[in-house]
Formats: structure tokens, C-alpha cells, sequence
């Protein structure tokens, strides 16, 4: 869904930082992780992807490190404690948009 | 398969030099085979899957051979002739080594073109600004003047610093005086007074062109800086490069910042060059003075003539010469063109010093009229010489140092 894709690219970041708060990864794993989680629905780009990461990893928020795959090098990206704080901040800044939107298109509007 | 997504990757990447690169690609391309593998499984289609996952990559924002914006004014004379000003300019120096008169005269051409070329591009640069009132054009006809003019002007200091110390020998040959050669005194001398003569000529030599380089270079860095300001006055471009630069910096096409320590701004590959060329204009006027005509009895104007074309009477000299001029272009050459493999710019460093050694033994070894004390010169050039190769190989260990620690504090 077109419209999905660009509400949810707006939030690339927290969706990138919450995976890694799982587990260290590397991007095409991460970019399944985001297919299987939005039904298949949406994944990334590989420029989306990198200039993401280059980005994340610019403003020390998560660091990057190359490990030996079965045929090829891969490089694994992991979240910084700075990277945690960051992601808190963007689920709180997100809980308070939810609420906001609701109030005019949400489940809470049609409640009132 | 996988091969050709590898190459698409690559060729995306074609224009970015960037260190990172390497890096960036490597980690695309593993992406890519992860989801190849996936494709594959699901459409048990080779090109199908290739081509789902060549569309996973998206938009880079690749530039496309970007044009710039210089060419969007249309060439014109000016610019065929600012480029043959500075052949001009550059091979008119080597040409004064040999032939005085076609080192002028290429001098003189290249200064009447650059000059010329300046004029219309002004000229017309003014026009575009009041009639058109297009400032980009303007200001890009401008930067045309500028972007030679360093490279201009660094070549003919050197070129007429040479041609008026040569000037300035004749005079000192023509008035004579006490230990001077001249036209009537040479005439049934004794070959130990031409000798002395001749020592008293190169001394004078040495002493003019370097007095004269001196004061040339500033000149002409004097003239190049008032310039500069009426480029940014006319302008407000600060950050001009000349095409020189322009071209050093697309063949070093590394973005680490390279600090500059003192000693490195001293002693470059410039200097280098300069110092190679001092010497073996100093070996070859010493040496053609010792086996001039004179010693034969026969009368020719030698004084300020170079006899390296001159096989004749004395032909080991010359072949040592020539011999010593090849080796150090090639030397010279294999520095600029390898700069970036160690080995083989240390192996040119220390070729060049063995190199003299060599043709000084050859020369002494070929002696048989004059007395071994007119070498001084040559040992003292290649002293200079050699000082310098060591002091470059001091320098180029300390930039790599500087270099070293500064990237270890951006760690």
C-alpha cells in the first residue's frame, strides 16, 4: 500500500533502531524482519537501507562491524547505549503522535 | 548470475572514488545475493529474480557524469590559446636549456597569447555582465583567466630569471676586466688562464641566476596575489584552483585531508626537479667550458652556449650528459607516475643519487685536459641534490606521521 510505505518510511529509523535493540543484524535480515512484521507489505529499499544506517551510524547511535558469512563478508550493525536512549525518546515522541492523530482520524474520535 | 548483479552494482558505483566505497559496495552486493537466493527459491526464474532484485536497490541520487557548469559557455579562440600559452610556457623552459634565442621566442609567444586570450576574455566577461547581466557567465570567463595563470606564471619567472643571466654573462664576457674572458684576451692566452677565466664566468652565472630567480619569483608572486584580489573583488570566489591543482587533486582523488608540515612545504618534487635542473645545467656548463674549441685553437663565441647537442670533439662527455638527462626524466617520471607504491618511489629516490655518482665517474674518468678542481661545482650541485632527495624522503615519512596521528584523533 502506497500510502503505508510512505507514513512507515518516515519512521525508518525507529524501525531500524527497534530491531537492533533485539539483536545485532545485518540488512537483509533487518529488511525481512520488516516484510515479515508488516505482513509482506512493505521492505526497503537498499539505498533507503544504507543511507539509514550510514546515517544512524554518523550520529553514533548504533556501530557496525564485518563478519565472515557462509559465502560472503556481511556487515552487522548493533545499537549504541546512545542508540537505546534515542529509541526511547522516538517511542515516546510516537505515543504522543498516536494520540494526537487519533483525536482527529483514530478509533478515539469515532468513540467521542 | 550473481556476477552480473555484482557488475551492475559496480557500475553504479563507477564514479565514486571515495574510500568507502569499497566498503559500501561489498555490503550492497551481499544484500543483493540474500535476496536473489530468496527470489530465486520463490520464482524458480533466474532472470526474473535477477531483475526483482536489481529493482531492491533503489535510488542512490547517482550523478550521472555531471557537466559542469563552465561548459556551458560555448569554446572560443581564448581557449585553445590559454592552453597553448602554457604548453608555451612549460616547454619554452626546457627549450631555453638548449637554444637561448627559441627559449625566448617560445616565451615570447606564450606571453603574447596568454595575454592576448586575457584581453578577450575580460573584455568580454565585462560585456556579458552589463548587456546580458548574466554574473555566472561572467564570472566563469574570469576563472579562465585565472585557472592558468599561476602554472604561466610560475614557468616564465624561471624561463627569463635564465635568459637574463645569460644576458647578464655576456656583458660580464663583453666588458672583460680583471679574470673575465674576453673577445681580444682569449687570443694566445695559455688554456690555464681561459680556465680561470671561464671558473669566474660560472660563478657569475650561478650567483645572477639565482639572484635573479629570487627576485622573478617574487615578482611575479607579488603581481599573482594583487591579482587574486581583483579576482575576488571582480568575483567573490575564494575558492579558486588553478588547473593544476585541479588535475592533482582528480589523480589523488582521496579525500583524507593531508596536513602540510614546514619542511614539506620546503622540499617537494617541484623543488626537486628544480634542483635536478640547476645541477645539470651547472655539470654542463662546466664541462663545456673545460673542452671548448679553445683548447684546439679554434675561435667560436662558446660562453653561454650549452654543447649538448654538440657530439663533436669531446663526444664522452656528451653521451655522459645525455645519459645523466634521460636517467633523471625518467627518474623523475617514475616518482610522479608510482608516487602511490612505496617501493618504487624509494627505488627512483635512490636511482637518481647512484645515477650522478655514476656519471661523475664517468666524467672523471673521461678527463684528459682540464685540472680536477673544476669539478667543485658539480660535487657542490649534487651535494645540494642529494640533500634535497633526503630531505624530500624526511618530509614524505612526516606528512604520512601528521597524517597518521590525525586520523587516529578523528578516531
Amino acid at each position: 500500500m502506497e500510502l503505508t510505505g510512505d507514513i512507515l518510511r518516515g519512521h525508518t529509523d525507529a524501525i531500524i533502531l527497534s530491531i537492533l535493540s533485539e539483536s545485532d543484524n545485518y540488512g537483509y535480515q533487518i529488511n525481512l524482519e520488516i516484510a515479515k512484521r508488516s505482513d509482506e507489505d512493505f521492505m526497503l529499499t537498499e539505498a533507503t537501507l544504507y543511507t539509514t544506517f550510514k546515517r544512524l551510524e554518523t550520529d553514533e547511535l548504533i556501530l557496525s562491524y564485518w563478519k565472515d558469512g557462509l559465502y560472503v563478508k556481511r556487515k552487522y550493525y548493533s545499537i549504541t547505549p546512545k542508540g537505546r536512549e534515542y529509541l526511547k525518546i522516538l517511542s515516546q515522541q510516537w505515543e504522543k503522535t498516536k494520540i494526537i492523530i487519533d483525536k482527529f482520524i483514530g478509533e478515539k474520535k469515532n468513540e467521542k | 548470475m550473481k556476477n552480473k548483479i555484482k557488475a551492475y552494482v559496480d557500475y553504479q558505483f563507477r564514479f565514486d572514488h571515495s574510500k568507502e566505497a569499497e566498503d559500501k559496495k561489498a555490503e550492497i552486493v551481499a544484500n543483493l545475493y540474500d535476496r536473489y537466493d530468496q527470489l530465486l527459491e520463490k520464482y524458480h526464474d533466474e532472470e526474473k529474480a535477477y531483475i526483482e532484485t536489481i529493482k531492491q536497490i533503489g535510488d542512490f541520487n547517482i550523478k550521472e557524469e555531471e557537466i559542469p557548469d563552465e561548459y556551458g559557455i560555448k569554446p572560443s579562440w581564448p581557449d585553445i590559446a590559454m592552453i597553448v600559452a602554457t604548453a608555451f610556457a612549460v616547454f619554452g623552459l626546457a627549450t631555453t636549456v638548449f637554444s637561448l634565442v627559441y627559449g625566448s621566442i617560445m616565451l615570447a609567444i606564450s606571453i603574447s597569447l596568454y595575454a592576448a586570450s586575457c584581453f578577450y576574455l575580460f573584455n568580454y566577461s565585462q560585456y556579458v555582465k552589463k548587456v546580458e547581466m548574466d554574473v555566472v557567465k561572467h564570472n566563469m570567463l574570469l576563472k579562465k583567466i585565472f585557472q592558468f595563470m599561476k602554472t604561466n606564471f610560475v614557468f616564465w619567472s624561471i624561463s627569463i630569471s635564465l635568459i637574463a643571466s645569460n644576458f647578464i654573462q655576456g656583458l660580464f664576457s663583453l666588458i672583460g676586466g680583471y679574470g673575465f674572458m674576453t673577445i681580444t684576451s682569449f687570443l694566445g692566452s695559455n688554456p690555464q688562464e681561459i680556465i680561470y677565466a671561464a671558473q669566474n664566468l660560472i660563478v657569475v652565472g650561478i650567483l645572477t641566476l639565482i639572484i635573479l630567480l629570487i627576485v622573478c619569483y617574487s615578482y611575479f608572486k607579488k603581481l599573482y596575489s594583487k591579482l587574486m584580489r581583483k579576482y575576488y573583488y571582480l568575483t567573490g570566489d575564494k575558492s579558486l584552483k588553478s588547473h593544476g591543482q585541479m588535475a592533482k587533486d582528480f589523480l589523488d582523488d582521496d579525500s583524507e585531508v593531508k596536513k602540510k608540515t614546514p619542511l614539506g612545504i620546503l622540499v617537494n618534487r617541484f623543488t626537486i626537479i628544480l634542483i635536478n635542473f640547476i645541477t645539470l645545467n651547472l655539470a654542463c656548463k662546466t664541462t663545456v667550458t673545460i673542452h671548448n674549441p679553445y683548447f684546439n685553437g679554434s675561435v667560436v663565441n662558446a660562453i653561454g652556449t650549452y654543447y649538448l647537442v654538440d657530439l663533436g670533439d669531446n663526444t664522452i662527455f656528451s653521451i655522459t650528459f645525455y645519459i645523466l638527462l634521460i636517467s633523471l626524466a625518467i627518474t623523475n617520471l617514475l616518482m610522479i607516475i608510482f608516487r602511490k607504491k612505496d617501493i618504487i618511489k624509494i627505488l627512483a629516490i635512490f636511482i637518481q643519487p647512484a645515477l650522478l655518482v655514476v656519471s661523475l665517474l664517468a666524467i672523471v674518468f673521461a678527463r684528459t685536459v682540464a685540472s680536477s678542481y673544476d669539478l667543485g661545482y658539480i660535487f657542490v650541485a649534487m651535494g645540494l641534490d642529494i640533500a634535497f632527495i633526503v630531505l624530500f624522503i624526511v618530509s614524505e615519512h612526516m606528512k604520512k606521521k601528521a597524517n597518521r596521528e590525525s586520523v587516529k584523533e578523528n578516531i
